[in-house]
């Protein structure tokens, strides 16, 4: 290069140092962390290798199950390769610690090998000191200066392996062979060991090592986890395997021959023991055998006399019977001669009351005679009397018949007479009423008479005829008339008088009439009166006759009786007499008996005094038994103590020799346990640690560093694009198209190599110890993190950089340079305002304020500048996604599988060699355990799958019933959350199983379990996060194996999932021999929890980075931006914008690429976040699939904040810009 | 009554490092309202920092400048941007016009921070682009380019228009009908424009002509009748 081109490059880099600075930002931030991120599994292995050979980690651990001899070590010092055999001790115990109960395991310390590194205090000096675990400082709480107490945790008493029980604790460190926090498992109390306690060798009383660690010559050179040391380690380790048939032969004759000898001798001892106990114990069998006979004869005489005295007493009995009955006898016999006499003096009454009878029955019979006598005259003169009443009777009879007659006649004749009188009293009255009273008339016609008379005397004085004279013609008529009135008014008064006699008649006969009545009223009387005196007498005479009746028989029956009675005395006389006789005959039987009596009596007599010498006899005999038992009794004591002392001694040495007799036959040729370091768990998890950290370095930080490159390249770009000008000039100058592109070349490379070698060797010191300092965290005893400079990582990231940029750079000046200078050094043409697709949908556009009209044109016209940022901004986001989305995963993993799939509590490991009852019992115990809800026993085969080229390990699992499943297992899909019953026919496959063996569901896969195979065909993929599993049937399990599985575990789930009840339940479990072991899922849950928060420390290093990235991205992307928008900027402010104004010309793009940028981010994201996980995770484990929502929330916002932050760094350059560019031509 | 636009021994020095240089060292001038000056001056003479100071761009060293009786040279930050918004319209000699913005865009960019703006498709019809209004620049020629230039500027109505070289980049006949647009504005309109240009030639088209020779005012001559641009020739 010539001078002046130089001075010019390093102006260049002078002026914008801003645009030099930034790349080389750019590329050392991609570099570091490609690098970084890439070294860290070197690193940790390096640093773990490092700290390996430091504390001489053994490389391979041999392990007896008899233990090992000094032989034995000496053998395989002589084997090949070995460079050095340690014996060592191991036992473990329990401690009482507070409320809880912990397991240590007693490790003896060891010169050379697996040292200690001290955390605090000091190493022992004594056997009753010792160093703890740093973590039961830290977990458990124990303290430098305590005193432990110890015991056996199993029925072997402690003094067996170690000499004391307790230790001082004088310091506290950490082992190589225990880098983490896990402890081993343990058979004793709960079943895991808390820490470990480490003792001089002295405080082991064994007689023969537990273990022995081996050292292999140059695998301290060799680097830990490669496979240079595999290889100088694995054919040592075959050899080891190679020596221990015959050295474990020998030591189990060793074991076998002791173990005999000693119990032939246990056995005679015995034998010698018993023998003697036993003769003791004959000898007071005997005398009690004789004792008893003794008092069996004593209680045969005894019975003998109770027999005497019983008879004795029946003969008293039988005596004061007789007496007794004599008594009565005398007592009946005089009671008789009383009744006779009183019944002679009845007899006599009786007959004088009969002779009363008689004379009584003799005068009523007079009596009675008379009374009829009476009766039949009375009876006479009442036949008289009624004659004569019946004659009254007829007479009166007749009188009253005519009085009736009379009455009628005069009845009739009083009706005629009213008839004609009516008759009579209407032709007066009507006469009366026509002509007037009668007797008037008569009187008028007598004088009218008088006076024709006295005419005619006249006329006839006159002498004139008197039918000439016309007084008298009219006197005549008068007259005439008259008279015919006259005569009737005669007849009138005529019947009138007749009428009135005949009322007189009536009323004479009436009179009559009434005055007969009472006569005949006093004639009924009489005749009435009669006739009731007739009734009376009637009557008395009646009564009269059946009083007659009675008393004839009344009479009658008196007779009859007394003649009975006479019949009964006469009985009674006779009976009287038979009495008499009879009494007289008894009177010789009551003699006798009484003669009878007194024999007895004396005979009685005799038999008691008998009875009594034979009781004293008797008495004499117990008084000998008692003596002779005493003596028994003591004898028998004596043995009894006797016995009892020797008992527990021999029932010991009985057991003993069992316990003997049954390890000699359960004695097995012992194994040799050959492992070498990667059987060390947290050699091995170290390991995987790194390979996770190794996985991460696949795809992340690749992802990454593109990004970076892609930016600083576009910068370089941009700047060869910007000085076209001056390019064309120095072209126009005559240089040579190389000097001028090796000029922006060298500007690209310098920035780039120093910023490549800077970020490698930052990247490289810092992130593997970040990331070693997060695994510190749970590898406690690894303390020193080394960080070498990984070249082949560096060389990577380094010249991956400068071919990016430098390549990027080169094309660009080939481009520029191509064209003439003339060209060159017209401005660009500026680029072509467009019509963007926006503007064609009208409606929206017109809406659009003019700002937004003018951002959007901008955003479209610079596309390359479009892309760009949302590539950088969509990456950084990304990456940031993938940091939150990795974490989501791993936190979802534990929290699936142990809280939404493995819905049980506990699982305890059954011994498939132990007795079914013992294993019953273990059950039953689980079941009845407060608090456990439900238990399942269930089969867990490692098998190994098959499809086709591809095989898996993986647990085949096998409920007892698939019924009770649900309550501890869920099978469901991982997508649709579709959840599936237990499959009765078939297997339910664990999802990454199945996907790393390719298979879906209907597929059939190969079974291979310990060398037999089944095809099973799976119908189902189930979600599962950890381990691999196949599910099937009890029912599918014999159909494919034609055996019932053995179930080896029990699922339990129960209430109280809290640590100190779990313990409890752990301990509980552990008393039996059928368990081997217990695990929780709380503990699992913790352990997947600490085992990935390492993890996810290095993650929030993963977000950091990606933060920093997207910070420097957004800033140079602007910067780019500003600059070659400068002149556009100087105008609008010449223009009059305010600050403000300009800026928001510049930010309202911004900001929608930023938004753009996120969405394209969280696209791009998801997408490498799959690839990322699929990439990170170990075979056994699957990470969940999912980001969470609030993942895409905060990297989005954290985009947006780095978005803010990097406007608000430009506003300060925006308004450095300087008005009197907008005055320059174009450059 | 003093002038519309006076600078009062105006003088500006830049500070490069050690060395200082006067770009103005005392300059005074008047202009009348509605006038239409030319500053003419060799290269370097100061020409473009007077039309700096008098376009808010840059502040004096020392002096005062009125506008209209305003002293802007005591305006300060936000003062300067709006008096640059209010009060100037500037034609720059590169049209400095917005690239994604059509010609009517560019012109409506300008109004819509000024106070009392014209009609934009008015002022663009004024200045003969009448039919030309929704190209974009790169769609026009240099000249079309300058009148859209100039149509921002006058639609803002301003007090004062500035041109920095309007005609420098532009061909003969293009840069006369630019010169004659803007003369015929200043007529028309009443307009006080302000031309700056190198070539002494124009000069007969002025109304006033302001001869600036190493930051300094060498003379001032007012033509009587300036000629219409049609009959100048360069």
């Amino acid at each position: 290069m010539k001078s002046a081109l130089k001075k010019d490059f390093f102006r260049e880099i002078r002026r914008n140092s801003g645009r030099f600075i930034s790349i080389l930002f750019i590329v050392l931030l991609g570099a570091a962390f490609y690098a970084g991120i890439r070294s860290a599994n070197y690193d940790m292995k390096y640093s773990a290798d490092r700290y390996y050979d430091r504390t001489r980690l053994m490389d391979i651990r041999v392990v007896s199950t008899l233990g090992l001899t000094e032989a034995d070590l000496e053998d395989m010092r002589q084997v090949e390769g070995v460079e050095s055999v340690v014996g060592g001790y191991t036992q473990d115990v329990l401690c009482e610690n507070g409320d809880a109960e912990n397991v240590l395991q007693m490790i003896a310390l060891t010169e050379g090998v697996n040292q200690v590194t001290l955390t605090e205090g000091r190493m022992p000096e004594n056997a009753r000191e010792c160093v703890v675990d740093t973590a039961a400082i830290t977990e458990l709480g124990y303290e430098i200066g305590d005193t432990i107490t110890v015991q056996s945790g199993t029925e072997d008493d402690l003094s067996d392996s170690l000499r004391y029980d307790t230790y001082t604790i004088v310091g506290s460190g950490s082992i190589p062979y225990y880098l983490d926090l896990t402890r081993g498992s343990s058979s004793i109390g709960h079943g895991t060991q808390d820490a470990f306690v480490l003792v001089e060798a002295d405080a082991f009383s064994l007689d023969v090592y537990t273990e022995a660690y081996v050292q292999v010559e140059g695998a301290r050179e060799a680097f830990s986890y490669s496979d240079a040391y595999e290889d100088l380690v694995d054919p040592v380790r075959e050899r080891l395997e190679e020596i221990a048939d015959a050295a474990c032969q020998r030591r189990y004759e060793e074991v076998r021959q002791d173990a005999e000898a000693e119990l032939s001798d246990a056995r005679a001892q015995l034998s010698d023991a018993e023998t003697e106990l036993s003769d003791a114990a004959q000898e007071i069998a005997d005398g009690w055998a004789e004792l008893s006979d003794a008092e069996q004869l004593l209680r045969d005489r005894e019975q003998e006399l109770h027999a005497g005295e019983a008879e004795l007493s029946g003969g008293e009995q039988e005596l004061s019977d007789a007496r007794a009955q004599l008594a009565e006898g005398e007592a009946q016999y005089r009671d008789g001669e009383a009744a006779l006499h009183e019944n002679q003096a009845l007899l006599d009454a009786t007959r004088a009351q009969l002779e009363e009878g008689k004379t009584a029955l003799e005068a009523g019979e007079a009596e009675l005679s008379r009374s009829a006598a009476e009766l039949e005259s009375a009876r006479t003169r009442y036949e008289e009397g009624l004659a004569q009443y019946e004659q009254g009777q007829a007479a009166y009879e007749e009188q009253r018949a005519r009085y009736e007659a009379g009455l009628q006649a005069y009845e009739q004749g009083a009706e005629e007479y009213a008839a004609r009188e009516e008759e009579f009293r209407a032709g007066w009255d009507a006469f009366v009423s026509t002509v007037g009273e009668p007797r008037e008339v008569v009187r008028q016609f007598e004088e009218l008479d008088a006076r024709k008379t006295q005419m005619e005397e006249e006329l006839a004085a006159a002498g004139t005829d008197p039918a000439d004279s016309p007084e008298y013609q009219q006197l005549l008529v008068q007259w005439n008339l008259l008279k015919t009135a006259a005569d009737t008014a005669q007849q009138l008064l005529d019947g009138q008088a007749e009428l009135a006699a005949a009322g007189t008649q009536l009323e004479e006969t009436r009179a009559q009439l009434a005055a007969a009545e009472p006569v005949l009223e006093a004639a009924a009387a009489e005749l009435e009166s009669s006739r009731a005196q007739l009734a009376d007498a009637e009557a008395q005479i009646t009564a009269g006759e059946a009083e007659l009746a009675a008393g004839q028989q009344e009479l009658a029956a008196r007779r009859a009786q007394l003649s009975d009675a006479e019949t009964q005395l006469a009985a009674g006389e006779a009976e009287l007499a038979a009495g008499w006789q009879e009494l007289t005959a008894r009177q010789p039987e009551l003699e006798s008996a009484r003669a009878q009596i007194a024999e007895g009596e004396a005979e009685l007599e005799a038999a008691r005094t008998q009875i009594e010498e034979g009781r004293s006899q008797i008495q004499e005999g117990w008084q000998q038994i008692e003596e002779n038992r005493r003596t028994l009794t003591d004898a028998e004591a004596e043995y009894e103590s006797a016995r009892q002392e020797a008992e527990p001694e021999l029932a010991d040495a009985r057991v003993q020799i069992a316990d003997g007799e049954e390890a000699l036959a359960q004695l097995e040729v012992p194994d040799w346990y050959v492992l070498d370091r990667s059987m060390i768990s947290s050699v091995a998890s170290f390991e995987q640690d790194a390979e996770r950290m190794k996985n991460l370095g696949e795809v992340f930080p690749v992802f990454f560093f593109l990004v970076a490159a892609l930016v600083s390249l576009t910068a370089m770009t941009r700047m060869v694009e910007e000085q076209r000008i001056q390019i064309g000039t120095l072209k126009a100058l005559g240089y040579r198209d190389s000097v001028i592109a090796l000029k922006y070349f060298s500007y690209a490379m310098l920035a780039t190599v120093t910023g490549a070698v800077l970020g490698i060797w930052i990247g490289e010191k810092a992130l593997p110890y970040i990331i070693m300092d997060a695994y510190g965290m749970m590898y406690t005893g690894f303390s020193e993190y080394f960080t070498p400079i990984n070249w082949d990582q560096g060389a990577l990231a380094l010249a991956a950089s400068a071919a990016s940029t430098g390549i990027a750079t080169l094309v660009a000046c080939i481009r520029e340079l191509r064209a003439k200078p003339a060209e060159l050094m017209r401005p660009e043409a500026p680029k072509n305002g467009k019509r963007i697709l926006l503007e064609r949908i009208r409606f929206i556009w017109k809406h659009l304020s003019f700002n937004r009209k003018s951002t959007f044109r901008n955003l479209f016209r610079y596309k390359k500048r479009f892309f760009m940022t949302i590539i950088g901004i969509g990456g950084c986001m990304a990456l940031m996604l993938v940091g939150f989305g990795l974490q989501d995963s791993i936190t979802a993993m534990a929290q699936r599988q142990y809280v939404d799939i493995f819905t049980y509590d506990a699982a305890v490991n059954l011994d498939s060699n132990a007795a079914a009852g013992e294993r019953r019992e273990l059950v039953e115990a689980a079941e009845s355990y407060e608090g456990v809800t439900a238990v399942m026993e269930l089969s867990l085969e490692s098998v190994e799958l098959q499809n086709g080229e591809n095989t898996m390990d993986a647990y085949l699992y096998v409920p007892e019933d698939t019924a009770m499943t649900a309550d501890f297992l869920t099978l469901k899909d991982r997508v649709s959350q579709e959840t599936y019953t237990y499959p009765e026919e078939g297997a339910a496959l664990s999802e990454k199983t199945a996907r790393m063996l390719g298979v879906s569901a209907g597929d059939t896969v190969t079974v291979d379990m310990d060398g037999k195979t089944a095809e099973i065909p799976v119908t189902e993929i189930v979600e599962n996060y950890v381990m691999h599993y196949m599910f099937i049937s009890p029912a599918q399990y014999e159909a494919s194996f034609g055996e019932e599985p053995v179930y080896n575990q029990l699922e339990i789930n129960y209430r109280d999932n809290s640590p100190a009840a779990e313990q409890r339940l752990g301990n509980a479990m552990m008393e039996y021999g059928a368990c081997t072991g217990i695990s929780f899922v709380t503990e699992l849950e913790q352990e997947i929890q600490d085992m990935l928060r390492s993890l996810n420390i290095v993650i929030y290093v993963l977000i950091l980075s990606a933060g920093l990235l997207a910070f420097v991205v957004l800033y140079n992307l602007n910067s780019i931006n500003i600059t070659e928008r400068r002149r556009e900027l100087a105008t609008l402010k010449v223009l009059g914008f305010y600050d403000m104004e300009v800026a928001m010309y510049v930010y309202r793009e911004n900001i929608i690429l930023t938004l753009i940028g996120i969405l394209a981010g969280a696209f791009m994201g998801t997408v490498l976040h799959q690839f990322t996980i699929q990439t990170v995770e170990v075979d056994m484990m699957m990470f969940g699939r999912q980001i969470g929502f609030f993942s895409y929330l905060l990297s989005g916002i954290i985009t947006v904040i780095f978005s803010v932050l990097v406007n608000l760094v430009m506003y300060r350059n925006l308004k450095k810009i300087d008005m009197i560019e907008s005055l320059k031509s174009v450059e | 009554m003093s002038a519309y636009v006076e600078m009062k021994d105006v003088t500006k020095v830049y500070q490069m490092g050690e060395v200082s240089i006067r770009a103005c060292d005392g300059v005074n001038f008047e202009i009348e309202k509605g006038q239409f000056v030319i500053i003419v001056g060799p290269s370097g003479a100061g020409k473009t920092t007077v039309l700096n100071i008098l376009g808010g761009m840059d502040t004096v060293s020392s002096g005062q400048v009125y506008v209209d009786d305003r002293e802007i040279s005591a305006l300060k930050g936000k003062g300067m941007i709006q008096y640059r918004r209010e009060d100037i319209g500037f034609v720059f000699q590169f049209y400095n016009l917005m690239q994604n913005l059509t010609a009517l865009e560019n012109v409506e960019l300008a109004l819509q921070i000024c106070r009392n703006p014209l009609d934009a498709e008015e002022v663009l019809a004024d200045v003969g682009l009448g039919g030309r209004m929704d190209n974009f620049p790169a769609q026009l020629s240099g000249g079309e380019q300058q009148r859209v230039a100039i149509a921002r500027a006058l639609a803002k109505n301003p007090k004062l228009l500035l041109c920095d070289e309007p005609t420098g980049a532009l061909d003969y006949v293009t840069g006369k009908s630019i010169l004659k647009l803007l003369q015929d504005t200043c007529r028309s309109r009443g307009m006080t424009v302000l031309v700056i240009t190198h070539n002494t030639a124009l000069t007969p088209m002025a109304d006033r002509v302001i001869h600036i020779r190493n930051g300094r005012v060498s003379r001032i001559e007012d033509n009587a009748s300036p000629l219409p641009v049609e009959e100048i020739e360069w």
